[in-house]
Parts: structure tokens; C-alpha cells; sequence
């Protein structure tokens, strides 16, 4: 009998020690599910990054991290807001390290870290970037 | 001669008459008493129960079809005969006197006796016996009906047998076997293999339902397992949980069947087997597989990526057989932990043994070298062939940050030479 | 006198001379102010002593996101025009794997494993710049024992301080 289980965490994101709360009980929970540590170090750095925007140019919103056991294995993060929206997301998500600034380089960077990125974003409106890394 | 006078013979007349017309009446009512008479008579004759009449001493004087043939006699042979003759030495002795005496005290008695056939075999009867007066009260003989009881007896014999059976199986199962309530749940009975199961006494689970020894989180399944039985009359094999009189919880297999009683109630029988053996040595195996598959990962890992450290601070890499994404990671991984081990500054990377070079395996090399690097090594890459190297430019792969030389020889001597360590002949 | 001491950052050993480098144990999980006044300290006393060597020590780091790339980036440059070199130690391998993996990969920075590398490397650079004028005429010497000096180099050094790789 297998078991399969969801687990929620929920992080409001306002100020940067929110963000540094966030990444860290993202890292244990990765960990605590079985992850390797450098992967759950990637799921760490990419809740940091996304964090960071979210406090740089929304000023506030939230991170959610769901832990699903069981069967399909996997962590994945969402992070929203109700911030400015990204103008150009294709140009955001192709741009390199050597090429981007600021947000751009931390959804990008983000990409390379997960196995699923999706980022739905509407000028004036906010932003949601839901990331999904899988337990192989 | 006295002459009787017209009038004497006119009153001889008539109570002649009147003697005639008793008569008539007398015939009559004793040709209705013959015909009942007949009646029962054929009703004697015919019944299947066997009738049989004697006087008080026993000797028969009547028996019917039905008593003969259940003796194996015609009736012929047995007039005259006494009702001894029905019994052996053992049953006069032990059964029929006691019975005798309680007919002669009551006038009448019931029972089961045991009968002998002309054959020679015996059977089992039921009979009534019963003591015939008269008005006055007086006996007059004896009459007794008879019933061939063998199946009876024979198929009670064969209920007491499988009983007797039953309750062995019951009592010394190792397996716990309760009986609930269909409706409510309750326990109405229950072995002692199952109350050493759950640590309760049997009083103590007769005022308990299987809900208080269930956990909540099977009330889904408790459903299922009361549809499966509404749909097919059983349920199961059915793996819960117990909780034992002192809370802890163990885990069981239960299989049951719907039942009723004499009353017409619906009762549940299961089987009850206590599996946390089973569950541990699962759960061990399980583990310990995993172990050994673990120890097997590692140690191919190992076999297939070995790290060989050359003089102080160089180590060097073989790398042999295909690079795929997995084993890029892991490549890279061994090789930060063995530069961390080693406290490596040049790290030779032996590419001799991959068959193929593509953009992927490139890539992959590529971060190697970079990660390699932020430790505080150096890589040099050797093993590059001919073709591997027109594959890199062909596909534009950019190795330009990368050293590169042919062969493992050299890549030791550049390594060398960089630490400042020159080889000299012995 | 220094009047800007430590202020968010609470560690007073954050920042040490040691010989011709200096050593800066970088914190984790800073913020950006915490930054600015960790560069700005980490600039004054590279001055105030005349560091040839800045040393940025991550061993205490396990999340090393863009920020601290472009962190380490400014702080390298801002030394380097003082005249000082950055160099970067302590990295943990799951941090490293990260980072290439993000394309972050400092290739205009100096690495090494840990802090005995770091003044390995800073006391060579001072005997080479002292032995330049004598390099030919000691080729012979060097070849004879070069294992051995490489080693006394090694082992001569007695640490009042110690940063250890993690993992």
C-alpha cells in the first residue's frame, strides 16, 4: 500500500529574512523527501531567486512550496505576486548569465535549475512562476 | 292347556316387536361400532408407524405391517411371540426394564430404546408405550408405537462430530477466529488465540464493537469491506490494523464470512492473523535489498568512474564508457569530493575510454572543468582522438576554455611540471 | 581609527590580516545591506593594511544565488582597482555544482580549495616576486629538490586560523 501524501508550505514574501526563511525550509524539505543535497541545494537557490524579485520589484507576495510523497516524487515551488509583470518572458527565460540583469538572470538561472518551469506573467497585473524538480 | 287370551297374545306381539326393534337398534349401533372398529383397524394396519399390542406379561397380540417390517418379520411369525423378542440380552437389561418399570408406574412412557432386527442388527427407536384400561381403570394390556430413529440418531451423531471438530479448530487455532455482530459490530465470540491477540478477556470484548479496536484511518476501507460483503457474502484477505488493549497497534489479515443465526440475525466469522512477523521481516528484506543495491550502485560507480591519486595533490580520472546526464552528475560529484579529499590542484581527466563525444558528454566535461576550477584545480583533459576532436569542431562545440592533450603520459608530465616536480631517472 | 565598525554583521572575526592577505569569512545568508557594509569594511582594511591578497572564504555559504555572484563580482573588481586580488576559497561542492549549472562560474576569479592554498599561493607570489632576479641562476637548486620545497612550503605553515572544505 503505497501512501501518498501532500505536504504545503506557505511563506509571505515581504522583507529579505522571509526569503532566507523560505529557501532554507525549502532545503530541508527537499532533503527530508529524499533529495540529494545538491539538488535540494538548486531547489534552495531557485525559492532564494525568485524570492529576491518577488521583494525587489513587487515588493510583496507569496512563495508556496508543495512536497508530493508517494508514487511520483517531486517538490514544486510557486511564487506570485501582484508586482509590475514581466514584459518580455520568452526574452527573460532565453537570456544567459553573461546577458541578463537582475530578474531576468533569476528566472532564467531558475530554468536551468527545475525540470518544469512555467511562468505566467501580465504587465500591471503580477506574476506567477510555478517550478516543479523531480525525484529521479 | 291354558288358552292365552287374544289380549296375552296381542302383548306377547308387541314386546316381541319391541325386542325385535332393540335388536334391529343393537345390530345397527354394533355394525357402526364394527365398521369404526374396521376403520381404525385399517387405520392400524396402514399407518407407518409401527403399532404393536400384548398383554400385560408381554405377550403380543398385535402387530402391525409397519412394526414388522421395521423388525424384519412378517406379522405371521411374530403372533404369539413375547416383545423380548425385539431386544437383545444388553437392551432388555439396560434399557428396557428401567423403561418398563417408569410405564408400569406412569401408565404411560416416551423414549428412545434400542431394538433388535430378525437379522440380527440393531437400531435405535423412538417409542411411546402406553398402558390400556378400562372405564374402571383397569389395565387391560399394553399398546406401543414405534419409530425407526437411525438417520436421526445417525445424522445427530454426524452435528455433534463436526461440532466436537469445529470447536477444536476453534479453541487451538493459531489463527484468531471471532464472531461480530453484523449490524453493530459487536464481538459475540471470540478464541483465545485472538484475545491473546488484542489483550483483552473475553467480557471485556463482549462490550466492544471492532470499531473501538480499529484505527480511524480504515473507516474507508471498514466500508469496503461491508459492501464486499452485501455483494458476495465475504470479504477479504484484508489488511488493517488492531489496537491492543495497551495501545500499541500491530498489523493483521482478516477474511470473513456473512452468517445467520437459528434467530434469523446477521453474524460475521473471521479469521484473524496477527502479521507484524510477517510485516518485519518484509520491511527487513526490503531494507536490506535496498542496501545491497545501494552497496551495487556505489560500487559500480566506483569500478566505473575510479579516481587514482598520482603524487601528492594530482589525481587522475578514467573516465570509460558512455556519459549520459546521470552519470555526468555523478561524475562530477566524485570528482569535487575527490579533489576535496585529495586536496587536488590538477586533476587529469581521461576521456580514452567514452565512445562518444557529443555536444551532451561536451557539455557536461565543460561544467566539470568550470566546477573543478572553484575548487582550486586545475583540469587537463587527455584522451582526445582524432575523430572526437573533428566531432567537437564540427559541431562548434566552444572547448576553448578547456586543456586539452592527447595522451594520459603528457597530461602527467604538464601536471608535473605545474607543482614544479620533475621526474629524474633512478 | 576606524569609526564604521561591524554593525549587521555580529562576527568580529569576520574580517582578519593574515600576513599579506586578508581574509574575509563571508556570512550567509546576508542581506543587501548587509553586503554594502561588508564591502565597504572589507575595502577599508584591505587599504589600512596594504593587502596584496583579499581572501573571500564561502565556506559558511550553501546558498549562493545570482546576488552573491554578482557580490563576489563587484567586490573583486572595487579590490582590484585598489590594487589588491580577489581570490575565492571554501566553495562546497553542491554550491559549485550549482552555480556552473547556472552559468556562474567566476572565470575572471581565482580559486582555491581553503585557506592553506590561499597563503600557499600569496607567500609563492612574494618569494617569486623577491627571487625574480635570482630565478636563473638557482634553476640548478630548484631542480635538484623541488619536491622538497614544495613541501616545506607546505608543511612550514602553523595556522592560527583554519577554514576546512565542507561539503
Amino acid at each position: 500500500m503505497a501512501e501518498e501524501s501532500s505536504n504545503r508550505l506557505e511563506f509571505s514574501i515581504k522583507e529579505l529574512p522571509d526569503v532566507v526563511r523560505a529557501r532554507r525550509r525549502g532545503m530541508e524539505a527537499a532533503i527530508n523527501m529524499g533529495f540529494h543535497p545538491a539538488e535540494a541545494n538548486k531547489v534552495a537557490v531557485v525559492i532564494s531567486e525568485l524570492g529576491r524579485n518577488i521583494e525587489q520589484y513587487a515588493g510583496e507576495g507569496t512563495i508556496i512550496l508543495l512536497t508530493h510523497t508517494g508514487e511520483n516524487r517531486h517538490i514544486q515551488i510557486t511564487a506570485e505576486d501582484q508586482g509590475p509583470g514581466i514584459p518580455d518572458v520568452d526574452r527573460v527565460l532565453k537570456g544567459g548569465y553573461s546577458t541578463s540583469q537582475g530578474l531576468g538572470l533569476g528566472v532564467s538561472g531558475s530554468k536551468k535549475l527545475m525540470d518544469e518551469f512555467e511562468v505566467r506573467s501580465v504587465v500591471g497585473k503580477g506574476t506567477t512562476i510555478r517550478a516543479v524538480k523531480w525525484l529521479r | 292347556m291354558t288358552e292365552k287370551t287374544k289380549e296375552q297374545l296381542v302383548n306377547e306381539l308387541a314386546e316381541a316387536r319391541d325386542r325385535i326393534a332393540e335388536l334391529e337398534t343393537s345390530e345397527a349401533e354394533l355394525k357402526q361400532k364394527e365398521q369404526e372398529l374396521r376403520r381404525l383397524g385399517l387405520a392400524i394396519e396402514q399407518t407407518a408407524e409401527g403399532v404393536a399390542t400384548a398383554d400385560l406379561e408381554g405377550n403380543i397380540q398385535f402387530t402391525n405391517e409397519a412394526w414388522a417390517a421395521m423388525h424384519g418379520y412378517t406379522v405371521e411369525e411374530i403372533l404369539g411371540q413375547h416383545l423380548s423378542m425385539f431386544h437383545t440380552e444388553e437392551q432388555l437389561k439396560n434399557e428396557v426394564t428401567p423403561f418398563n418399570e417408569q410405564t408400569l408406574a406412569k401408565g404411560q412412557n416416551k423414549g428412545e430404546l434400542g431394538h433388535v432386527r430378525k437379522d440380527g442388527t440393531t437400531f435405535p427407536t423412538r417409542m411411546t408405550v402406553t398402558v390400556v384400561k378400562d372405564d374402571a381403570g383397569n389395565p387391560l394390556g399394553l399398546m406401543a408405537t414405534a419409530r425407526d430413529i437411525t438417520e436421526q440418531v445417525e445424522r445427530q451423531a454426524a452435528l455433534r462430530e463436526s461440532e466436537q471438530r469445529f470447536r477444536g479448530l476453534y479453541e487451538s487455532s493459531p489463527l484468531g477466529i471471532i464472531l461480530n455482530d453484523y449490524e453493530t459490530g459487536d464481538y459475540q465470540e471470540a478464541n483465545d488465540a485472538f484475545l491473546e491477540m488484542v489483550g483483552y478477556t473475553l467480557d471485556e470484548l463482549n462490550q466492544l464493537s471492532y470499531w473501538d479496536l480499529t484505527p480511524e484511518k480504515y473507516s474507508d476501507q471498514e466500508d469496503a469491506q461491508i459492501r464486499s460483503m452485501e455483494e458476495s457474502g465475504h470479504y477479504g484477505p484484508y489488511e488493517k490494523e488492531y489496537i491492543h488493549k495497551d495501545g500499541t497497534v500491530f498489523p493483521v489479515v482478516l477474511n470473513g464470512v456473512v452468517t445467520t443465526d437459528n434467530k434469523g440475525r446477521k453474524l460475521i466469522w473471521s479469521t484473524v492473523e496477527d502479521i507484524s512477523e510477517r510485516k518485519r521481516a518484509e520491511e527487513e528484506r526490503e531494507r536490506l535489498q535496498q542496501e545491497v543495491i545501494e552497496a551495487q550502485k556505489q560500487a559500480l560507480q566506483e569500478l566505473s568512474t575510479p579516481i587514482i591519486p598520482i603524487m601528492d595533490r594530482i589525481i587522475v580520472m578514467p573516465l570509460v564508457g558512455s556519459v549520459d546526464t546521470m552519470r555526468a552528475r555523478d561524475i562530477m560529484r566524485r570528482l569535487l569530493a575527490g579533489i576535496r579529499e585529495h586536496r587536488a590542484k590538477v586533476v587529469i581527466l581521461d576521456i580514452t575510454g567514452v565512445p562518444i563525444v557529443d555536444s551532451g558528454v561536451a557539455d557536461h566535461l565543460n561544467k566539470t572543468v568550470q566546477a573543478a576550477r572553484l575548487k582550486g584545480a586545475r583540469t587537463i583533459v587527455t584522451g582526445i582522438s582524432d575523430a572526437v576532436a573533428e566531432t567537437i569542431v564540427d559541431l562548434g562545440i566552444d572547448w576553448s576554455g578547456i586543456e586539452t592533450l592527447s595522451d594520459l603520459q603528457t597530461g602527467l608530465v604538464v601536471a608535473l611540471n605545474s607543482l614544479n616536480v620533475k621526474l629524474s631517472k633512478a | 581609527m576606524d569609526t564604521m565598525e561591524t554593525a549587521e554583521i555580529s562576527e568580529i572575526s569576520t574580517i582578519q590580516k593574515l600576513e599579506n592577505l586578508l581574509l574575509v569569512a563571508v556570512p550567509r545568508d546576508m542581506t543587501d545591506s548587509d553586503v554594502l557594509s561588508l564591502r565597504r569594511q572589507v575595502l577599508q582594511k584591505a587599504r589600512r593594511y596594504h593587502s596584496h591578497w583579499v581572501l573571500l572564504d564561502f565556506s559558511r555559504v550553501d546558498i549562493c544565488d545570482s546576488f552573491f555572484g554578482r557580490f563576489i563580482q563587484s567586490t573583486a573588481r572595487m579590490a582590484d582597482l585598489m590594487g589588491a586580488n580577489v581570490i575565492v576559497s571554501g566553495l562546497q561542492d553542491m554550491v559549485v555544482e550549482t552555480m556552473v549549472e547556472l552559468g556562474m562560474t567566476l572565470s575572471n576569479i581565482q580559486a582555491v580549495l581553503d585557506l592553506d592554498e590561499a597563503l600557499a599561493l600569496s607567500r609563492k607570489s612574494q618569494t617569486d616576486s623577491a627571487s625574480i632576479s635570482q630565478q636563473e641562476s638557482d634553476e640548478q637548486e630548484k631542480e635538484a629538490s623541488p619536491a622538497d620545497s614544495q613541501l616545506e612550503r607546505s608543511t612550514s605553515i602553523d595556522m592560527p586560523l583554519e577554514t576546512r572544505s565542507e561539503v
